[in-house]
């Protein structure tokens, strides 16, 4: 690993100039296909019934928006290599083993689920101690004490995850051949000893996505593929 | 893992003649200064100026590629945090205005109450007289 962290943001925006275009279009297809998938699936009243379907489908939209959203990874990694991208490009992962993603984000579930239950009983053990100790009359400041870490936690688990198999859509992209469990293992291997590398490089994005929030979310279609082909250079450093 | 390095496969390698570094995009430093200029037009408008003197920062950040932050991306940068800035202030200005001066206040606390329902509109009582609904 040569280059710093400035080098590699500064790489990432000189190879995004001039392809916002593509991302932007890409990024707003994602969300059509999301709304209007998501859309059939929203549950409308009538019966336990319609409740299972309603939750069914949506599981499976969601496993659908999931194989999409790999082929944002094949996108930023065409364009990391220099070729040239298409809007085309984001269903790539579609007609290309698509149940290796399936099964990758299966078993991410899986271990998103292993990883919130110590989360969940810390943050349950401090909403108690918070209600017993500092806020026993339960007003406005303990709600918003609860919401806190709430999001303190969400966020805890996305970063493990993200530390861990930040990388694994990569690798399966990369590396057609190899198993839904070596994608995970490897991309483990990999991010030993780079994991605080990632995590200041992720942190150092705050300012943007602060300023994201501040534009009601337009500036994410710019900060998102910012974000996420620093990622794929650090991948490509790292390969 | 039955994994060879030398398969080949698809847009594996970069060009070689490809330089990210030195890229920079003069069509999103002219959208940033438009953005900047109309964050300041509409500083009266938190919630119009405020968003897009943030996304006139984003762009400008982005603007110059791989390169250094240029003397012009500065000013451009500098000029939306003015706009944010002078946004945010007037609004403060104005809600401390509001709250402090009793005539503002309670023309404040007429238009809530118009926009809750419970209107201090003169002629709606009559309406309710002459139809014998309740508009009042």
């Amino acid at each position: 690993m040569n280059l710093t962290r400035q080098e590699l943001k500064s790489r990432a925006r000189g190879e995004l100039t001039g392809h916002y275009g593509v991302l932007i279009l890409a990024q707003l297809l994602e969300i059509m296909c999301a709304l209007v998938f998501g859309s059939f699936f929203v549950y409308r009243g009538g019966g336990i019934w319609n409740e299972y379907i309603a939750l069914a489908g949506t599981l499976v939209v969601c496993l659908l928006l999931t194989v999409l959203r790999a082929g944002f990874s094949y996108l930023y990694l065409q364009l990391a290599r220099g070729n040239q991208i298409q809007v085309g490009d984001l269903f790539y992962c579609f007609s290309h083993q698509p149940d290796r993603i399936l099964v990758v984000c299966l078993l991410l579930f899986l271990l998103i689920c292993l990883a919130a239950v110590p989360v969940t009983l810390i943050r349950s053990a401090l909403t108690l101690l918070a209600g017993r100790l500092l806020f026993p009359a339960a007003g406005p400041i303990f709600i918003a004490f609860t919401y806190l870490l709430r999001i303190l936690s969400f966020l805890s688990i996305y970063l493990l995850l993200m530390l861990h198999y930040g990388l694994t859509f990569f690798f399966c992209i990369d590396h057609p051949h190899w198993k839904s469990t070596a994608l995970l293992r490897e991309s483990r291997e990999r991010m030993r000893g780079r994991r605080f590398f990632l995590f200041r490089l992720l942190l150092s994005f705050t300012g943007f996505l602060l300023l994201s929030v501040l534009t009601f979310g337009i500036g994410l279609f710019w900060v998102r593929p910012y974000l996420y082909m620093t990622l794929t250079e650090f991948y490509l450093e790292n390969e | 893992m039955d994994f060879d390095p030398n398969e080949p496969r698809p847009g594996r390698f970069r060009e070689e003649h490809y330089d990210p570094f030195r890229k920079s995009s003069p069509a999103m430093q002219s959208a940033a200064w438009i953005l900047c200029i109309l964050s300041f037009i509409f500083c009266w408008i938190c919630y119009l100026s405020i968003p897009l003197g943030a996304l006139a920062m984003i762009l400008a950040l982005l603007s110059r590629g791989g390169g250094r932050i240029t003397r012009r991306v500065r000013s451009l940068v500098i000029a939306a945090a003015v706009s944010i800035t002078l946004s945010a202030g007037l609004t403060g200005y104005a809600a401390y205005r509001v709250y402090t001066t009793p005539r503002l206040r309670l023309l404040l606390e007429q238009m809530i109450d118009q926009y809750l329902g419970q209107g201090q509109d003169p002629y709606l009582p009559g309406l309710s007289d002459q139809t014998g609904g309740d508009f009042a």
